[in-house]
């Protein structure tokens, strides 16, 4: 199990060590001088020296790699051009919202989507199942930029029964996990109906019913313990998408999440929160990654080897 | 293998409908989409303006019509290039391997090392929001599944010996992966393509709703739907016009897509 983690971390190294390359680049890459970005054409020559010294920019690329690259060692990837404040108080302050939004998200998702999609396996063909796969195509077509606005006109403005925005107790969370949560479950809906009909015809199913166990015990013990590895796969791949920020449903529900702080921070070429933020996103999706792997040599243990 | 057909006909049926309506807006829709009318401004649904007015008294049948244009026209252009890209880059990886193969497909995972919405929109933001480069920046972040998937079959192909056959007869290896190789998993590049044309335009009005897409003057589902949301109260046809129209060219997409997948393979039909 060691070993297999190792190998894990080892096949992320290249893709992290690009990651780290086209952060650094990102600077340059960027047609336009960053720092007339930044202060404006006409600003004041001193100025202009003063924040190009700042960024290191005045330094040979191969001296600013270097720099960068111990910075790096030490964890230390400086400050906000905007805020001026350490770019990681901030990138943990935007974390901790969107994990709270994320984590909100799967958890509902998992609830309607998972007894739903097993639910909809217990009779393969029928009314009941052909309902559960119209409903999943239904939810996993709704974009969230349509879901957000509509849920907020029902149970904000018409029913009142939940504020609108801004993070906050847990009546403020519950719209826009909602939002995020229902395409997200149709997903799980679908992939749990699909791996379940991929072993319920099996023979040990049969022997379970045999045995005289309830049809509760058998679809849920029996079946989803062996239908769980694609279902794992599909939620870590969600998850990683979720932690690194929903932008539109952020914006929606003016979440002070993430994705809201890596928009505005490309917006206002904010270049070492924008390198920053993306070696974070690269971070999370390769923890993300490793984990789900993780969880899906849990589920089955063949894919230990 | 009666209820494939029928997902794909619904499916199909759709798509036609609202690529014709996309195609024939100049003539269909009441009035053209930038006449304005203040006095009726967030005029509720009528026979005039079956989908009623917005905040500048524009008809929103009319702006329906015309972003339906704007995002099919985005999203065919992007899965057609990220289509060609993937089974050029696919292809070449999985019927060359060795050196060429861990390079590409080091590209390959690099584009997955992050999240792709979040990608497009980083490109988008960067470069500024014009029609090219949120093409580029939807490309970009698209071709890599084409590019998988074509590999994966090739590699699952490339021995077999009626290959071998083809090559011991003296055809080239161009004619081997055009004539022998490609007709072989092109229905399951076409089901790809659908479920990419639905994830396209859900990421292209996400990108218009944050300003990013085509500039602001054009009609756009994503900006209907973001100057619907801040006179929500008072106006929610708005946004629930341009949301539906989203909602159901995905869902043809998505029908489609699923639909000819269980045509394709019938032994798994019905199980997604």
């Amino acid at each position: 199990m060691k070993l297999f983690l190792l190998r894990k971390l080892l096949t992320a190294l290249p893709s992290l060590a690009g990651v780290i390359l086209l952060s650094f680049f990102l600077i340059h890459l960027v047609p336009g001088d960053p720092v007339d970005f930044v202060l404006g054409e006409q600003a004041d020559a001193r100025d202009k020296t003063a924040l190009r010294h700042e960024l290191g920019l005045d330094a040979a690329v191969s001296d600013q790699l270097l720099t960068y690259l111990t910075q790096l060692a030490r964890l230390d990837l400086g400050r906000s051009v905007h805020s001026k404040q350490n770019v990681f108080i901030e990138i943990r302050r935007g974390f901790a919202a969107t994990a709270e939004l994320s984590l909100a998200a799967l958890a509902l998702a998992i609830l309607w989507g998972l007894p739903l999609g097993v639910w909809a396996a217990t009779h393969p063909y029928s009314w009941r199942d052909k309902m559960g796969a119209g409903l999943a195509l239904v939810g996993m077509s709704v974009p969230g930029v349509f879901l957000g606005p509509a849920l907020v006109y029902v149970f904000a403005m018409r029913l009142d029964w939940l504020p609108v925005s801004e993070r906050g107790g847990i009546e403020h969370l519950l719209l826009p996990a909602l939002s995020l949560a229902l395409p997200l479950g149709a997903v799980i809906l679908r992939m749990t109906r699909a791996a379940m009909l991929e072993v319920i015809f099996e023979d040990y199913i049969r022997t379970a019913r045999a045995k005289g166990l309830s049809e509760l015990r058998v679809f849920f013990r029996h079946a989803l313990r062996n239908a769980l590895s694609p279902i794992v796969t599909i939620v870590g791949l969600q998850l990683g998408a979720l932690l690194t920020g929903t932008v539109v449903t952020e914006t929606i529900f003016d979440w002070p999440g993430f994705g809201t702080l890596l928009f505005s921070a490309i917006q206002r070429r904010d270049y070492p929160m924008v390198q920053a933020c993306i070696l974070f996103v690269a971070c999370i999706y390769v923890l993300v990654n490793g984990l789900t792997d993780l969880a899906y040599a849990w589920a089955d243990p063949k894919a230990r080897a | 293998m009666k209820r494939a057909q029928a997902l794909l006909a619904c499916g199909f049926s759709i798509v036609l409908l609202m690529s014709t309506c996309a195609l024939f807006a100049p003539w269909l829709s009441p009035q053209d989409p930038e006449l304005m009318s203040l006095p009726q401004q967030f005029e509720r649904p009528s026979w005039q303006h079956p989908l009623g007015l917005d905040e500048n008294g524009s008809d929103i049948l009319a702006k329906v019509l015309y972003g339906a244009r704007v995002s099919l026209a985005v999203a065919w252009s992007v899965i057609a290039i990220s289509g060609l890209i993937g089974l050029v880059v696919g292809s070449l990886a999985g019927y060359c391997g060795g050196g060429i193969e861990t390079a590409l497909m080091g590209a390959v995972d690099m584009v997955y090392a992050f999240p792709s919405f979040l990608l497009a929109l980083a490109l988008v933001a960067t470069l500024g929001p014009s029609l090219k480069n949120l093409i580029l920046a939807l490309c970009l972040t698209s071709w890599t599944s084409f590019a998988r998937l074509v590999r994966g079959e090739i590699l699952h192909l490339k021995n077999r010996e009626y290959v071998l056959a083809a090559r011991a007869l003296g055809a080239t290896h161009a004619r081997v992966l055009v004539r022998h190789l490609w007709p072989n998993f092109f229905g399951l590049l076409i089901v790809q393509a659908n479920f990419a044309m639905a994830g396209t335009i859900v990421s292209e009005s996400g990108l218009s709703f944050l300003g990013l897409g085509v500039p602001p003057a054009t009609p756009t589902w994503g900006s209907l739907l973001n100057s619907g949301r801040r006179v929500m109260s008072e106006a929610p046809h708005i946004s629930f016009a341009a949301g539906l129209a989203i909602l159901t060219i995905v869902l043809g997409f998505n029908l489609v897509g699923d639909g000819l997948r269980d045509l394709l393979d019938p032994r798994r039909a019905g199980r997604t």
